[in-house]
């Protein structure tokens, strides 16, 4: 359904050419919920951003091609683009707290939208604003709709935003870090409502998350990002039973187990994320690997697919047995699994 | 208004040559005279009795001028109509071109005509209010006899002619603030372009004419409306001094302007009073309105 292929996306600055995007390439299909994980700065919001043409700007250039049903969206016009957000891809944002007008009512904003690509009288608008507000687990949605962002909470305003995604039926949902703002006991409830959207129709939804644990819980294939590029992609049991590329174990041993035998101390990795403005030739997480070759920091390495698993590719120089040996002395050492 | 008061009156006691008392008697007063009205007008009490003196004249309406010695109130009474249809006026003129030229500075933000506005505007800001006048009275009024020259026509009396008398004046107060809105709104606007629920509108797919007026430019207007208040009441309250002077309109702020260059300490006093006054009405006013333009209001307040 969205073929993206070698995407990419520099951005003009002051103190030069920032590559945010640098030959990202995957696919998502009917139903299916990708994950895309990384750190700040790894390109993962600009990806998905750059999706809907939210980050055309006059110093923005761009790669690559992403197919989306008959359209491609890279070189799609702005009206074009415009007839796309909503109906086909609807996106939910990071912060609910402000991605909702603050002085407009959130039927209103809900209305909006449906109005701006379909031919229905306010009445009729209003009133399936009033369905999606019931239907996304908002009490009371005949008196809510008339209400203001600032009257609701963050989960309420969250489920808004997730409302207000689903009000013209898109067949892809691009939800950016959208539990990440909120309480703990809130985002198990905004990720079960991602998922019953899925069980409900075959709605494909792209999820932008830093946060592991949300990944095992919801996503069917996983895009582990980092510098720019697509370090691994690989299904997510398979992603975690055997991660291939060395950043993968780093964002793993990162993250805290409660089904653990024993407490461990949770790993950081050393040094911080690369520069996008003069990142090193080679492979971008080679200043921070443990294991790297000299030749690591100078040529980038190729996708290569894992033998088991044909739908496992990660970008990593090292052998198949050395990755086995090291993965489980980093392992080890950290006492995880 | 209490600090206020206090601080006109006594500003006024330190002028070196302000003794009321000599400008009362005139150039050829006795030493006898001068004593008698220095007498009757109390001006051998002490200062803060004297305030008292002139404040319980003030709210008890009787306060009269030492120059032509009326009353003040009925003075400020008679150049009301005047001052408030400058302000109407102006204040509309102002409001709507500051929007618009602001609007559509910030629609073309960093290309021609956005720069172009914004030395427009810039010169606007920068030319003396006197100025402005002075040149357009010259220019429409003497070389061309569209306008008047001055003065002031009451609109129950013949409407055209009001507004004849007013278009000038109401031109050369709006250029500053024409200047100075719309640079305000545009810069509101960039900011709010860089927000996040903009960005939600976007992602709706609303066009872009729509997202530019329902969301960036309804919420910078709220800003503005409110400094908007305050500058209308402001020229209500007799701040447009300059305008009314050049263009002899005789309301609240050309009498303001006679009454500093006789040192006439009543009416200065009681006409900074009632422009505070004002001011802190408006604004309460605006705050009032802040409740329905901006809901979040409601809330915290």
């Amino acid at each position: 359904m969205l073929q993206v292929e070698d995407l990419r996306v520099s951005f003009r600055t002051e103190e030069g050419e920032v590559k945010a995007v640098d030959g990202v390439s995957f696919s998502v299909e009917p139903g299916e919920i990708l994950a895309v994980v990384g750190e700040s700065g790894s390109g993962k919001s600009v990806t998905a951003m750059t999706l809907m043409g939210l980050t055309r700007s006059p110093n923005a250039t761009f790669g690559g091609t992403a197919h989306f049903g008959g359209t491609e969206l890279i070189g799609a016009s702005e009206e074009q683009l415009r007839r796309i957000r909503g109906p086909e891809i609807a996106m939910i944002f990071q912060n609910p707290m402000t991605a909702l007008n603050p002085v407009q009512r959130i039927g209103d904003q809900i209305v909006e939208q449906i109005r701006a690509h379909e031919r229905v009288s306010r009445a009729a608008a209003t009133e399936r604003a009033v369905q999606l507000l019931a239907r996304v687990g908002i009490p009371r949605p005949r008196e809510l709709v008339r209400s203001y962002a600032h009257e609701l909470s963050g989960g309420m305003r969250q489920r808004v935003m997730i409302g207000l995604a689903l009000s013209c039926s898109p067949r892809l949902i691009i939800a950016d870090e959208p539990t990440t703002a909120l309480d703990v006991t809130i985002q198990a409830q905004i990720l079960a409502e991602l998922e019953s959207l899925r069980a409900d129709s075959d709605v494909s939804i792209i999820l932008i998350t830093h946060d592991l644990g949300v990944v095992s819980q919801v996503a069917d294939r996983v895009l582990v990002m980092y510098g720019g590029r697509v370090v691994e992609q690989s299904d997510v049991d398979d992603l975690l039973d055997d991660p291939q590329h060395p950043y993968t174990w780093a964002l793993l041993a990162s993250v805290p187990r409660v089904d653990g035998e024993k407490p461990r101390r949770l790993a950081s990795i050393a040094g911080s994320p690369p520069s996008l403005l003069r990142p090193p030739p080679g492979c971008h997480f080679s200043p921070r690997c443990p294991h790297r070759y000299d030749d690591c920091s100078n040529v980038p390495p190729l996708a290569a697919k894992l033998v088991a698993a044909p739908r496992h590719f990660d970008r990593c120089w090292l052998t198949a047995e050395d990755k086995l040996r090291l993965r489980s002395v980093d392992f080890e050492r950290i006492g995880a699994k | 208004m209490f600090a206020i008061s206090v601080f006109t009156f006594f500003i006024f006691q330190v002028i070196p040559n302000g003794d009321p008392a000599l400008r009362l008697a005139g150039q050829s007063a006795t030493p006898q005279t001068i004593a008698a009205i220095i007498k009757t007008w109390g001006f051998d009490k002490p200062v803060y009795v004297q305030y008292l003196d002139t404040m319980e004249k003030i709210f008890t309406g009787t306060v009269v001028s030492y120059s032509q010695q009326v009353n003040v109130l009925s003075q400020i009474q008679r150049g009301l109509p005047a001052t408030i249809s400058l302000a109407l006026g102006a204040g509309v003129i102002w409001l709507f071109w500051g929007i618009v030229l602001g609007a559509s500075s910030a629609v073309r933000a960093g290309r021609f005509t956005d720069r172009l506005l914004g030395v427009v505007a810039l010169v606007g800001v920068s030319t003396p209010t006197f100025v402005v006048g002075a040149v357009s009275l010259y220019f429409f009024a003497y070389r061309v006899h569209i306008f008047p020259l001055s003065g002031y026509v009451p609109f129950f009396q013949d409407p055209w002619e009001w507004f004849m008398h007013l278009v000038l004046p109401w031109f050369s107060l709006s250029v500053v603030y024409i200047g100075f809105y719309s640079r305000v709104l545009r810069s509101n606007m960039l900011d709010a372009l860089h927000e996040d629920f903009v960005r939600t509108a976007r992602a709706k797919g609303l066009t872009q004419r729509r997202i530019w007026l329902n969301h960036v430019l309804r919420t910078s207007l709220i800003p503005v409306i409110s400094l908007w208040g305050l500058d209308f009441a402001a020229v209500i309250g007799g701040g447009a001094i300059l305008v009314e002077v050049v263009f002899n309109l005789d309301g609240v702020g050309e009498y303001a302007a006679e009454s500093i260059m006789t040192l006439d300490i009543p009416p200065i006093l009681v006409i900074v009073m009632y422009g505070a006054f004002l001011v802190v009405l408006v604004a309460a006013l605006v705050d009032i309105l802040y409740v329905v333009l901006d809901p979040r209001v409601r809330l915290n307040g």
